[in-house]
């Protein structure tokens, strides 16, 4: 099992040794503590849960063990933070994994959290839904209609892939369009690969 | 949008506020003088009729009341209808809504928050929290408390984390939400802020009754998701967010707690502020 941190559509920013990280496809901000972000940015597809451990017993406690790994991990999944989501052995269930925090109160410190918020709307929480609604037929069919449905309709080295919107007032809805193939041979570094950062082109009435 | 512009638009107006140019035209004039009362704080008239953003508001010019016709007050935000209404004020107040909005989603150099900000020697105490929580009602005790009034409705931060003023009138809800009281820092004995100040203090509150102050200091990483909670475009600039939020979270002591009255917190929190300080000097001091 080496599991594998998900890159594509997230911004992270590094805080101490915490991290947070912006999930662009669902509009949700994770916090994960120092352990939670030392699994994640160590999940590059190359490491088992036994190298994991290693690298939490070194930079973390040396008392770390499985058990705050696949926590880590089952949390990760759950926050779709890892390209695929893991289940601990049958062998580790969750509540021996916390009788082991338990019986030691310094591990019980380092138990690996996620903490996930909904990204606040705040077009939706000033005029409410029904005009601006996402599925609704002006920002779906209108201002955030899709510019694509398959690949190959885009040009060479392009893809057909969901993009947030950002057309006032649809804010935080999506549309498919074209944009470049992202490469799938970069390192996953806890940082991301994608610059959300579109400033909108200024409108002329 | 063609359709819009073929109606009758007979004046209008435009602005800039916090980089942002927006323009408001209107199917009668004489509503221009009350339109110009909605405006967000620190705006500017702009000499330019070329704007970023466009705002149209259709209001019902039927005087002589034809029972037998509705006509409804539209206010429209480019081509997006906003509020549909028979009653006029109403149009009025979503217009207000409406602007303070786009100024805070679009504003190219500043990243707006929702919170309550007042300064104390030379550092902002920002609060946070949900509508209805008590956020006017601590700024006011604080402003009573000597605290300088920074704003009621925003914590504006530039790309450094330090907080702009945001003047806009302190406005006192009723349970229900709905603006009872309006009133300016003046009015209470304040003054309003001028300059940026860094942020030395971030508390995340909200009123109970009875309840004992006994917050919990936050770590960097809780105090950048909490304030992120209360970001106002951060769908559509996460990164910048991410970053502007991140240097508050660094350099400001953030709590969060249930409080009880207003006036019985105000001095406890200035003073927390000034022990921060102190702190954060003999920390300097030490390392020199």
């Amino acid at each position: 099992m080496k599991p594998s941190a998900r890159q594509e559509r997230l911004v992270a920013e590094q805080v101490g040794e915490e991290l947070v990280v912006y999930d662009l496809e669902r509009h949700r901000v994770h916090h994960l503590n120092r352990a939670a972000a030392l699994v994640w940015q160590n999940c590059d597809g190359q490491k088992s849960i036994g190298e994991l451990k290693k690298v939490l017993q070194t930079k973390l406690n040396p008392k770390a063990d499985e058990g705050i790994v696949w926590t880590a991990l089952e949390r990760l999944g759950k926050a779709h933070l890892l390209t695929e989501a893991v289940s601990p052995p049958a062998t580790m269930t969750r509540r021996q994994a916390f009788r082991k925090f338990g019986r030691v109160a310094a591990l019980a410190l380092l138990v690996p959290v996620v903490k996930s918020i909904v990204a606040p709307d705040a077009v939706k929480a000033a005029f409410g839904g029904p005009f601006f609604d996402c599925g609704g037929f002006y920002c779906a069919g209108v201002v955030c209609r899709d510019q694509c449905q398959f690949n190959f309709q885009c040009g060479f080295s392009m893809q057909c892939t969901v993009m947030p919107c950002n057309q006032f007032p649809c804010l935080g809805c999506s549309q498919r369009r074209c944009v470049p193939v992202s490469s799938p041979f970069r390192a996953p570094s806890g940082g991301s690969n994608v610059n959300p950062d579109s400033t909108p082109r200024s409108k002329k009435a | 949008m063609k359709k819009l512009d073929r109606l009758g638009w007979a004046a209008g107006l435009a602005f800039v506020s916090h980089g942002v140019h927006i323009g408001v035209r209107v199917n009668d004039p004489k509503i221009l003088e009350q339109v110009a009362l909605q405006l967000p704080p620190q705006s500017k008239m702009a000499d330019s009729p070329e704007v970023d953003e466009l705002c149209s508001l259709l209001v019902n010019t039927n005087s002589s009341g034809n029972g037998r016709v509705r006509r409804y007050n539209l206010l429209y935000w480019g081509v997006g209808r906003v509020a549909r209404t028979l009653d006029r004020d109403e149009v009025f107040q979503a217009l207000e809504a409406l602007l303070h909005l786009v100024v805070s989603t679009r504003s190219p150099r500043k990243l707006f928050v929702r919170a309550a900000v007042v300064g104390w020697h030379g550092r902002a105490v920002v609060i946070c929290g949900p509508s209805g929580s008590g956020k006017t009602t601590l700024a006011e005790a604080l402003i009573r408390a000597g605290a300088t009034y920074y704003s009621d409705q925003y914590a504006v931060f530039d790309s450094r984390g330090r907080v702009y003023p945001y003047p806009n009138p302190l406005t006192f809800r009723d349970a229900d939400g709905d603006a009872t009281k309006k009133c300016s820092a003046e009015m209470l004995g304040g003054r309003m802020g001028t300059k940026p100040l860094p942020v030395g203090l971030v508390v995340f509150t909200q009123y109970r009754s009875g309840a004992r102050w006994r917050p919990g200091v936050l770590t960097e990483g809780q105090a950048l998701l909490a304030l992120l909670g209360e970001t106002v475009p951060i769908r559509r600039r996460p990164k910048r967010a991410l970053t502007i939020c991140r240097r508050v979270a660094e350099g400001a002591t953030v709590l969060r707690g249930k409080r009880g009255e207003a006036n019985e917190l105000a001095g406890p929190l200035l003073n927390r502020l000034c022990s921060i300080d102190h702190d954060r000097r003999l920390v300097l001091t030490s390392e020199a």
